[in-house]
């Protein structure tokens, strides 16, 4: 039997300040398979962080949910996390318990606490499931592409290739330039655009 | 400009449009349509006799529609490359020169009569009797990672019923631009077009199209600078010339900005606050502006000679074509849109595919220019490294469980699966580098064979479960 640990973020007010945090992990820590449910002011933070990495390295856990923000900018900070401590780093679901909870029944503190139980039982179940992946590495073509020539099409191409990058720079009209070039001095320091 | 085309790393395709866009961070197939110039750029010189000749006339979109064009043209003086190319809509094939025919042999001379434009050429760069593709070509490309920089359009006069637009003493302030550019249609001189005459009163309304929700509801963020921009260099030049500003109110956020606007003031530019409801046509041909000002707290009137209208920057078409080629998303208010308006500025839902400059949203030239240099760097990210991860996260088929029935393969938004055969019977198969993980297959297929690792038929019921259950 996998041992899941919850790990409950206050995200500071963000989510405390609606969610009952501590109402949250005791549900957590009573589902099947969660051997451990913690909180922290900022699960993110090294803390918090180090919290996890210890659990999985001392054996309590060997799957892990983290209820907190959205997936989109903090999963690969957690995924690092269990690859430190030694664990597949696909072996984790994140609760949005923030996004799609907290920050949307601002208004509904017992609702909202309620949804994250749901939230939190819904990835526990999930990542009693989850299996480890390995990622798959491609080799890359040196080579870039820079649609549009007016200022900042010259600028992104002019920084490749002075980084040592091939550039293609596309233009749908004859010339470079773009609107820039149609500028007679341009503000705050009233230089030419050309 | 210049820097670009002297730049060993970086190959130019002007006058080219991208066709198409396949594969995936790291590699890119792009095909690229080079239009065709019916110009042989090898022999171009850009020296322009060609423009001297040819007898065509449109409106030059340069000089924002101020004066005229040959049908064979160079975009603008100090255009990058600096060679012709011949607007094929609009040639009239003088001489009944159509590409691909012979030229008609003179009667009197018995010499070939050639169209004024190849006869202008000096180098042959113009040659009416080659059978050249009105298409074009295409040619295709390897890239690792892509930025998008497909720029903005202001908005024409005609949508401003109500500031007399038909007027040719109104016009937008781009045109007014090149009026005051030296390379513009009077070469720098400022004159009113109605008459030829210096302008003694100029009114400037700025927020025309933007923050107006007829039109867009967003702020173009550059207006209010670049038309104190043009009365200063106006008062500077002109002293006794009158200038009102009608802002709603004047945003100077970036460096050096809110100076830049006080020294306006200083140097006896009048600033007024409040947009103008409209402008009407005097009998002797000048422009009452119709405005209320918010510092008196009462309706006032200028007489000006003219006006110039801040109209708003917006997407052009070319460019949510574009934005369906590369399978980008638009935001509400047409731009590109960024993964995160925050942290992840320049990049987009597709992965090595990176935003720079107004196709973002509506920025000044300080602003832009950080933006290309961050996209830059961004975009290097995948070259430097030589390797891109993909993420596991994807679906793969159990050929032992597949029937061949190839329903993946039709439902398949990535042209990822494919049939392979496999001890003579068709079975699917999934590329792992076109896949991203949809899970459309999964779920269609009538035999169970396909299973989105992360997300599998166990784990997605065992969420449901959960979900239902009395907390």
């Amino acid at each position: 039997m996998p041992k899941v640990g919850v790990y409950v973020c206050y995200c500071g007010e963000n989510i405390a300040g609606v969610v009952d945090c501590e109402e949250v992990r005791a549900f957590a820590e009573k589902l099947p398979g969660v051997t451990v449910a913690r909180t922290n002011l900022f699960m993110c933070s090294d803390p918090g962080q180090e919290m996890i990495k210890e659990d999985i390295r001392k054996g309590l856990v060997d799957r892990v949910v983290v209820a907190a923000c959205t997936p989109r900018t903090h999963e690969p900070i957690f995924r690092k996390a269990l690859e430190d401590a030694g664990l597949n780093k696909y072996l984790i679901e994140m609760a949005n318990i923030r996004d799609q909870d907290s920050w949307v029944h601002a208004f509904d503190k017992e609702g909202a606490t309620k949804k994250a139980k749901q939230l939190v039982a819904s990835a526990v179940a999930k990542v009693l499931y989850a299996e480890p992946l390995e990622e798959i590495e491609v080799g890359v073509n040196k080579t870039a592409m820079v649609i549009g020539g007016g200022v900042a099409g010259i600028f992104s191409s002019l920084e490749l290739a002075n980084m040592g990058y091939k550039v293609y720079l596309v233009e749908k009209e004859p010339s470079i330039g773009g609107v820039m070039a149609q500028l007679d001095k341009t503000f705050p320091t009233n230089d030419c655009s050309a | 400009m210049v820097q670009v085309s002297t730049n060993p790393n970086i190959e130019l395709l002007t006058y080219s449009e991208v066709e198409s866009v396949e594969g995936f961070v790291g590699n890119f197939k792009v095909k690229v349509r080079k239009k065709q110039t019916w110009v042989d750029w090898t022999k171009c010189t850009g020296c322009g006799e060609c423009m001297e000749k040819c007898p065509v006339k449109v409106p030059n979109e340069f000089n924002a529609g101020l004066d005229h064009r040959p049908a064979i043209y160079i975009q603008f003086p100090q255009a990058v490359p600096k060679k012709a190319v011949i607007d094929i809509d609009n040639c009239i094939n003088c001489a009944g020169r159509k590409f691909g025919t012979e030229p008609k042999i003179s009667k009197r001379t018995g010499k070939p009569i050639l169209a004024p434009c190849e006869r202008a050429c000096g180098t042959g760069a113009v040659n009416r009797s080659l059978n050249l593709d009105p298409n074009g070509e295409i040619v295709e490309l390897d890239v690792g990672t892509i930025v998008v920089a497909t720029g903005f359009k202001v908005m024409e006069k005609d949508w401003f019923k109500e500031y007399a637009p038909h007027h040719p003493d109104v016009m937008t302030a781009l045109q007014f631009e090149r009026l005051l550019s030296a390379t513009g249609p009077t070469g720098g001189k400022l004159v009113r077009p109605s008459t030829n005459q210096k302008p003694k009163v100029i009114s400037f309304i700025s927020c025309v199209g933007s923050r107006d929700v007829r039109y867009h509801s967003y702020c173009s963020r550059v207006c209010c600078m670049y038309l104190i921009k043009q009365a200063k260099l106006i008062k500077s030049k002109y002293p006794d010339i009158e200038i009102y500003m009608h802002f709603m109110d004047v945003r100077t956020p970036g460096k050096d900005f809110d100076e830049y606007y006080t020294s306006a003031i200083e140097m006896g530019i009048n600033i007024v606050r409040g947009k103008p409801g409209g402008i009407e046509v005097l009998p002797d041909g000048r422009l009452r502006v119709m405005a209320y000002d918010a510092g008196l707290g009462k309706n006032v009137e200028v007489h000006a000679d003219m006006v110039i209208l801040a109209t708003a920057m917006e997407v052009p078409e070319s460019a949510k074509k574009l934005a369906s080629t590369l399978s980008l998303t638009i935001d509400a208010s047409g731009f590109f849109k960024e993964l995160h308006p925050k942290l992840k500025p320049v990049e987009t839902a597709v992965e090595g595919i990176y935003l720079a400059g107004c196709c973002q949203g509506p920025k000044d030239i300080p602003d832009t220019v950080s933006q290309a240099k961050g996209a830059a760097a961004v975009a290097a990210v995948p070259l430097a490294r030589g390797k891109v991860v993909i993420e596991p996260t994807i679906s793969e088929v159990n050929q032992e469980k597949c029937s061949g029935c190839g329903l993946c393969v039709a439902v398949c938004p990535y042209n990822a699966i494919s049939l392979e055969l496999v001890n003579d019977r068709p079975r699917a198969k999934i590329a792992p580098t076109a896949c991203k993980g949809c899970g459309v297959c999964t779920s269609t297929c009538p035999s169970e064979a396909i299973v989105l690792h992360g997300f599998t038929d166990k784990q997605i019921e065992a969420q449901v479960e959960a979900l239902t259950m009395p907390v």
